[in-house]
């Protein structure tokens, strides 16, 4: 990491030689080019390194975005950063041609989704914690296909025997998800005038919201975690 | 208040921490979580280092920064607030650190400049309360020409006042009032905290002496610093020496154990 920072140093950012329209042109390209050879929404502090001190970036994105009119990606705002990302038109498309992928894991199941979520409102909760929410044992393999999948990651350790490590969501959901902060989950709201945004109350009273008979049902609605909910941008 | 955040004793970092974790329960409780003070101390020292505090713990992070001397660089604003308060890097926040920016740099009175950024943050980032009353600190710092911010606004501020802050017009002094009057309160909860606080640390001093141990001097000095500290093992000194010497400041009566817990005790002034 050291020495890649230090290859960035020499980039000449300001590129005070070049008129300013191409200077432009340069630094959206640098820009993009960044963003597009990312796997991981790119940070506005990771492209402050590759133009120059006075440049906007909101700017440069705003005329990639304009550019990208048309095509069948965009630039979506994720996460705290940028990603370059198929539009869900074509979602089709890419599934007919080359199906989820090999390298695309296991999508959630239902009960996974439920469980996601449950972090995602309740955070941090234990494994534990979560088998008492939906009143049965949530088995070691969905937290670990969860963490897998890298939406969620440790949290502080309970203060409870076995000090178990809670489960809090990560970056990675977020962006997955198209949040762009937990104040986008949907129904947060009404969950906090509820005064429900804490699970010592939901453990203590018991689950109020149906989420608990829902977990065990086949079907039912999982629409907070419909994978093609609206992208952002 | 004014010389006691001017000093920059090892107790001032304590005072600040403690303040922060005060604020951070009265501001989680506002953001419709239920985390109190323990709790909310629980997750930030039950935790590995690197690990996610939670959304609760991370508004504790947030506030323990702005204690810190990297908070008050305007320079970094843009890229720690967006990062800390989950906010898009937008003009929306970068309108809001610009005019925090000239705030800070100017002179005049620190609680009008501090009212000022707070109705500012919130006309343009209106869902994000947290930075409104984090950069009305950081600019009263500024303004005070204070080492480090203090914790202070956010744990007596209204939230009906902050939020009529955003459609107050020029010549309305409700919301400046509000601000003063909340600064005035918090000033006062904070020296009594410090005095409280020094309190404590002599306490602590007079039974320095009486300690054995290889770890205990510098266990006394992290304990004038932090906020808590758990039984662990420390570099030099097993587990075990450790819960040996809180056993022994606590019959002292030099430092509390504060989670009333048996298990996983948190030790602290």
């Amino acid at each position: 990491m050291g020495r890649r920072a230090r290859a960035k140093e020499e980039l000449d950012t300001e590129l005070t030689d070049l008129p300013p329209e191409l200077r432009w042109r340069e630094w959206m390209g640098r820009v993009e080019a960044v963003i597009f050879a990312s796997p991981e929404p790119v940070t506005r502090e990771t492209l402050a390194r590759v133009v120059g001190r006075d440049c906007s970036l909101d700017l440069i994105i705003d005329d990639i975005r304009e550019e990208l009119r048309g095509r069948p990606y965009e630039l979506v705002t994720v996460a705290g950063g940028w990603q370059h990302r198929t539009k869900k038109e074509f979602a089709d498309a890419i599934r007919a041609a080359i199906g989820l992928g090999a390298t695309a894991p296991k999508p959630l199941s239902q009960s996974e989704a439920l469980v996601l979520m449950c972090i995602a409102y309740f955070q941090p909760i234990t494994r534990g914690e979560l088998g008492r929410v939906f009143g049965k044992e949530i088995s070691r393999d969905v937290i670990g296909h969860l963490r897998s999948l890298g939406f969620i990651a440790a949290g502080p350790r309970s203060p409870t025997p076995g000090a178990p490590y809670t489960n809090v969501t990560t970056k990675t959901f977020l962006s997955h998800f198209s949040f762009e902060s937990l104040r986008d989950l949907p129904d947060i709201e009404l969950l906090e005038d509820a005064g429900l945004l804490s699970k010592d109350i939901l453990l203590a009273d018991g689950f109020p919201v149906d989420l608990g008979a829902d977990a065990t049902a086949v079907e039912g609605d999982d629409e907070p975690f419909e994978r093609d909910e609206p992208l952002a941008g | 208040m004014d010389p006691i955040a001017r000093s920059e004793h090892p107790l001032s970092f304590l005072w600040r921490d403690r303040l922060a974790l005060a604020n951070a329960a009265v501001l989680a409780r506002h953001g419709g979580r239920t985390e109190d003070e323990a709790a909310l101390r629980d997750h930030w020292y039950l935790r590995r280092e690197t690990d996610d505090p939670g959304p609760g713990g991370r508004i504790l992070k947030a506030w323990r920064h702005l204690g810190e001397r990297a908070a008050l660089v305007p320079d970094d604003w843009l890229i720690t607030l967006s990062i800390r308060f989950e906010l898009r890097c937008d003009d929306a926040l970068e309108g809001v650190v610009t005019v925090a920016t000239k705030l800070a740099a100017r002179q005049g009175s620190a609680v009008a400049a501090a009212a000022e950024i707070a109705a500012a943050s919130m006309r343009l980032i209106p869902h994000s309360e947290p930075l409104a009353l984090w950069l009305a600190d950081i600019v009263l710092a500024h303004r005070m020409k204070w080492p480090m911010a203090v914790p202070l606004i956010a744990g007596q501020i209204r939230r009906a006042d902050l939020r009529a802050a955003v459609g107050a017009g020029a010549g309305d002094q409700a919301w400046p009032t509000a601000c003063a009057e909340a600064y005035a309160r918090a000033a006062a909860v904070a020296s009594d905290l410090y005095a409280d606080l020094v309190r404590r640390a002599n306490r602590l001093l007079a039974a320095a002496p009486k300690l054995r141990g290889r770890d205990a001097d510098r266990m006394v000095g992290i304990l004038l610093m932090e906020d808590a500290q758990p039984a662990g093992a420390g570099k030099t000194v097993s587990d075990r020496s450790t819960r040996r010497l809180f056993e022994r400041l606590v019959s002292l009566g030099a430092v509390r154990e504060l989670t009333g817990r048996s298990a996983f005790r948190l030790y602290g002034l």
